[in-house]
């Protein structure tokens, strides 16, 4: 088990990297599950191309917020071609501190917004 | 081995708007990825129109994401770079004084002795500019661009010593039948340098291809019009016009590479690996 690693005091990530951090998830995911599993969080308001894909999970790599997991599933069941990510200890914790910030924020807005009347 | 699918062709062809890097990491996994969206779509009750809409969402995400790229590309070999040194700016600074003191006979009337001080300049900023180039070129260019900067250096001194010989000589080189042959030939080994120069400053890329091409072309419109002997003295020709225009085009080569060496950064050791190539 890595050691959970405190997350550097950086400006919040953008909600791409966001969306892609909570969709791989502790799981460890291919493109095309990342961008299936960001459709079902986001109840289908959010619907990434490849190119927002991969750019955000190259600038994640670069950060060391993700890496490319070593195993691959069984070749009868997956394309070999296949690359699947997972998140680092660090990428963990930055996703801790993301939906923290997103408690903070339902529970700061709450009280009033959700009495406002669907229009 | 199959060939790909008619979408995979297109969408390969999208992937060239991506910078070099970023396509060779996940251009396969994009791909493949559009791919899987595709068949997702094709498999969907909408049939065509969910096809069409897919391409579409595929487009604007190829028309949104490669410029970002490229800018990020950028912004992270700026990062891993530094400023060109002082001695480098300074030797780009005297190159372009150099290149706008030889263009700027187009622009004023200079007389006599002045015309020879603007030759000296020009030569003096030139042998500048053949040091800087040859400080930020690169092995194995570097050695080639040491041999070129040397023979550029020496023709432009041999040039300006000539120059500065015959601002002191009674008559002008032209009417001296001693000094006259001296004089040509300096002339036409610093052109001919110039011009050979010009192939392999291209090296530093980007606006120094523009400055290098000005060098090669103009440098050969002088040696072919006016040092082979097609230009004759006070005769307004053709060949005349070409060799003037070969002059301004040098001058204007040598202020673009002393611009270019001036303001062109260096890779840090750390970040030298992690840059862009070309």
């Amino acid at each position: 088990m890595e050691a959970a690693e405190r997350p550097p005091a950086t400006p919040p990530l953008s909600r791409t990297a966001v969306h892609v951090l909570l969709a791989i998830g502790p799981e460890e995911r291919h493109g095309y599950a990342i961008t299936a599993e960001i459709t079902r969080i986001t109840g289908g308001a959010v619907r990434l191309g490849p190119g927002a894909v991969y750019t955000t999970i190259k600038r994640l790599l670069d950060d060391g917020l993700v890496d490319e997991a070593d195993d691959r599933p069984d070749p009868e069941l997956d394309d070999q071609r296949r690359r699947y990510y997972r998140l680092t200890a660090l990428g963990r914790a930055v996703a801790a501190r993301e939906v923290r910030r997103f408690e903070t924020l339902v529970q700061a807005s709450r009280p009033w917004a959700l009495e406002v009347p669907p229009t | 081995m199959t060939a790909p699918a008619s979408h995979e062709r297109v969408y390969r062809a999208l992937l060239r708007l991506y910078p070099k890097p970023f396509r060779t990491r996940f251009g396969d996994e994009l791909v493949q990825l559009s791919g899987d969206l595709l068949r997702e779509a094709r498999e969907r009750r909408g049939g065509r129109g969910d096809v069409t809409a897919t391409w579409l969402r595929l487009l604007l995400d190829v028309a949104l994401t490669a410029p970002a790229e490229h800018l990020e590309q950028r912004r992270v070999a700026h990062s891993l770079s530094r400023p060109a040194s002082a001695a480098t700016k300074a030797l780009g600074v005297l190159g372009v004084g150099g290149g706008l003191i030889l263009v700027s006979a187009f622009v004023f009337f200079i007389p006599g002795t002045f015309n020879a001080i603007r030759l000296v300049l020009f030569n003096l900023g030139a042998i500048a500019i053949a040091i800087a180039v040859y400080r930020q070129l690169p092995a194995p260019a570097g050695r080639a661009a040491l041999v070129l900067a040397a023979l550029v250096i020496v023709a432009n001194a041999w040039h300006l010593v000539m120059v500065i010989v015959g601002i002191g000589r009674p008559q002008p080189p032209q009417a001296d039948v001693d000094f006259r042959l001296v004089m040509f030939l300096a002339g036409l080994s610093m052109w001919a340098t110039d011009g050979v120069f010009g192939l392999i400053v291209a090296r530093l890329g980007g606006l120094a291809r523009l400055g290098g091409a000005a060098l090669v072309l103009g440098g050969s419109a002088i040696v072919g019009m006016d040092r082979l002997g097609l230009v004759h003295q006070g005769e307004d020709s053709l060949a005349s016009v070409v060799a003037l225009s070969g002059v301004a085009l040098n001058g204007i080569g040598w202020i673009v590479l002393g611009i270019v060496v001036a303001t062109r950064r260096r890779p840090t050791v750390s970040g030298a690996a992690a840059l862009p190539s070309g």
